[in-house]
């Protein structure tokens, strides 16, 4: 071996000294970690997915341990996958139609995530008809699979708010003057907007252009005297309407179903205009170290068991058919399965054709 | 001798209700400050499933919630762990460079500009910048591999800060001294520095807990799936209604509370050990 070659099998680059550095710090007085992590899948994902009484379900069936982390949004979940070193997680999960153009790349070879192999997801034939778009495939390979439906509407307060008024069962609900002075807005751009481009007639809220968003946020200005107030976490809203302080709001399917969990007289209206629906998908990152692990989560939450128990465990609906069985009409009505056989009207989250003039639009809202 | 008497009277009376607007100013400056605190510990024992009056019925159920959650537990097992540990190794950074910047050294200016930036930058950017740096250093996000180092970048800058006037107004006579009578550097630290600067490190150190206990935002960037106190009560507020809160708001205060008693208990045994003046 020649001398140039010697010093640089010896020389450590910047990149490995740091790695063997952190390495050494995190095994030192945790001589379990190594193997703990075999034995364990880091994911991040909505935490309600992996609620108390759906978590047991999946370690269950995996025989995995489960460690979420902090889950804040889709585009956080996107954020960290694109980050440079990697997602550091071994599964993620966010909704399909806001992540897959940057999960999936414009093109063949630029999928940030690694294709699932199908054999170790025997659960993925269940997947129902509603739920196959979120199947993203390229070239023969799935990257992204289906795991929930998530809905949001508005939630009322029943014993102020008939449900069979036509006004209850429209976004109007949320936006116009009726119960002025009780409502509360979601402090979030994406979906205050979607829901006011919906209510205003648009056939395509996420591609508004500048005019457009401009006249929605007009909208949103002229009725913000109607508002009590701007809440920003689940469970400020959730107490908000609980404690009578409003008895309107804009409301996530998880929260709707917390309430109800709770005694509170809650529920969500099926506006005329439509619900906003999202597909939540799982993909394995390309750094994830738990391979194997991962699949069996995916295939986990297509299994029966839990797509049994979503709907009660968070709201949220399966996207397998077993999911849809011996579901009661009570049960059919109470979570929205019509989204799923296409009783119920939808439109999905979609992300916007530029998302700054979005967060811009709403913030020009928030302090008018 | 009337009008004297007339005068002093006067005198009396302005002086009577400046007296009363100064206790109302200060009983409403102390309402402000901890009814709010009462109010918390009040509701923390309120059987509802709302946050807020009125008050149902005495419950300890959302206390017995905290200590039969694993999750919380180890949340702020974490916290308090790594509070230690970057108050420690923050405190001991920040007392090797207030001893430094007693001497003239070469951009001493820009030496304390980037030494406080970590003040300067907003959270959320330093967030940014951590999940970067940690990314293209390919090091695996966790609690002692990238927090630990955020939180003591984070408390470095007010530790340093805390012990910098205390480093400057010592008297460098007596290091000198003991220098002269044959004391090492080590022992001059030991034997004379360190027993006069003993009760603002300890100071330094509990408000480090506390800063590190606190922090949220850049550990949310930099941390992978273990969490922190305040990390895991966002996400139970962004998951859940979390009727507890006002318990486990009592249980974050009860811990730091006794960090500072530990530290004023520390700090008075200090003070009446050290036998030399400082001035």
């Amino acid at each position: 071996m020649s001398e140039d070659a010697r010093t640089k099998s010896f020389m450590m680059d910047r990149r490995r000294l740091l790695q063997g550095a952190a390495s050494m710090t995190a095994t030192l007085g945790f001589g379990g970690a190594s193997k703990a992590q075999t034995s364990e899948v880091t994911l991040l994902m909505i935490n309600a997915m992996v609620g108390p009484t759906l978590k047991p379900i999946v370690e269950d069936e995996t025989h995995l341990k489960i460690a979420d982390g902090p889950y804040v949004s889709s585009t956080d979940v996107v954020s960290r996958l694109t980050a440079p070193g990697g997602a550091r997680y071994d599964l993620m999960n966010s909704s399909f139609a806001f992540s897959a153009p940057v999960v999936m790349g414009a093109k063949a070879g630029q999928e940030r995530v690694q294709a699932v192999d199908e054999s170790l997801l025997p659960n993925l034939k269940h997947i129902n008809a509603s739920s196959k778009f979120g199947i993203a495939e390229r070239d023969g390979k799935i990257y992204m699979v289906p795991s929930s439906w998530g809905i949001d509407s508005i939630l009322y307060n029943r014993a102020v708010v008939p449900d069979d008024d036509p006004y209850t069962q429209s976004w109007s609900l949320l936006f116009e003057d009726k119960y002025a002075g009780r409502i509360g807005w979601w402090d979030v751009a994406h979906q205050m907007l979607m829901a006011a481009g919906l209510y205003l007639g648009h056939a395509k809220p996420e591609q508004m252009d500048r005019e457009q968003l401009g006249e929605v946020a007009k909208f949103l200005i002229a009725k913000k005297k109607n508002v009590r107030t701007f809440y920003s976490t689940f469970a400020q809203g959730s107490n908000l309407l609980s404690n009578g302080e409003i008895d309107v709001c804009y409301g996530v399917a998880p929260m709707r179903n917390e309430l109800q969990k709770r005694g509170f007289n809650v529920t969500g209206s099926w506006p005329k205009e439509g619900v906003l629906s999202l597909l939540n998908t799982s993909y394995i990152p390309k750094d994830c170290k738990n391979v194997a692990g991962a699949h069996a989560v995916i295939n986990a939450m297509l299994g029966e068991r839990y797509s049994r128990a979503l709907s009660d465990g968070c709201g949220y609906l399966p996207v397998t058919e077993s999911g849809m069985t011996d579901v009661t009409p009570e049960r059919h009505k109470k979570f929205g399965y019509g989204i799923l056989d296409g009783t119920v009207k939808h439109y999905p989250l979609a992300f916007p054709t530029n998302m700054n003039m979005w967060i811009e639009a709403w913030s020009r809202v928030k302090t008018a | 001798m009337a009008a004297l008497s007339s005068s002093f009277s006067d005198t009396n009376k302005t002086f009577s209700l400046g007296r009363t607007a100064l206790v109302i100013y200060a009983g409403l400056f102390y309402a402000f400050l901890y009814v709010p605190i009462l109010l918390l510990v009040y509701l923390s024992f309120n059987d509802s499933q709302t946050i807020g009056l009125p008050f149902k019925q005495f419950t300890l159920r959302w206390y017995s919630q905290i200590f039969n959650s694993q999750d919380m537990l180890a949340a702020i097992a974490n916290s308090v762990v790594l509070g230690i540990l970057s108050a420690v190794i923050a405190t001991a950074l920040a007392v090797l460079l207030a001893l430094g910047f007693r001497y003239d050294l070469p951009m001493k200016g820009l030496l304390m500009k980037i030494v406080l930036m970590p003040i300067l930058i907003p959270g959320v950017v330093g967030g940014v910048i951590y999940l970067i740096f940690f990314g293209y250093g390919e090091v695996q996000f966790g609690l002692w591999t990238t927090v630990l180092p955020v939180h003591i970048t984070w408390v470095l800058p007010f530790a340093f800060l805390t012990l910098l006037p205390r480093m400057h107004g010592l008297d460098r006579t007596l290091e000198e001294a003991a220098a002269d009578l044959g004391a090492r550097p080590m022992t001059v630290f030991r034997r004379i520095l360190f027993p006069i600067i003993k009760p603002g490190v300890i100071a330094t150190m509990m408000f480090s807990f506390t800063l590190s206990f606190d922090e949220f935002i850049r550990t949310l960037f930099a941390m992978g799936s273990q969490r922190t106190v305040p990390v895991h009560l966002w996400s139970l507020l962004s998951n859940q209604m979390a009727p507890f809160l006002p318990a486990v708001g009592v249980v974050i205060m009860i811990i730091s509370m006794s960090v500072s008693l530990i530290g004023f208990a520390l700090t008075a045994r200090s003070g009446r050990s050290v036998p030399v003046d400082d001035h």
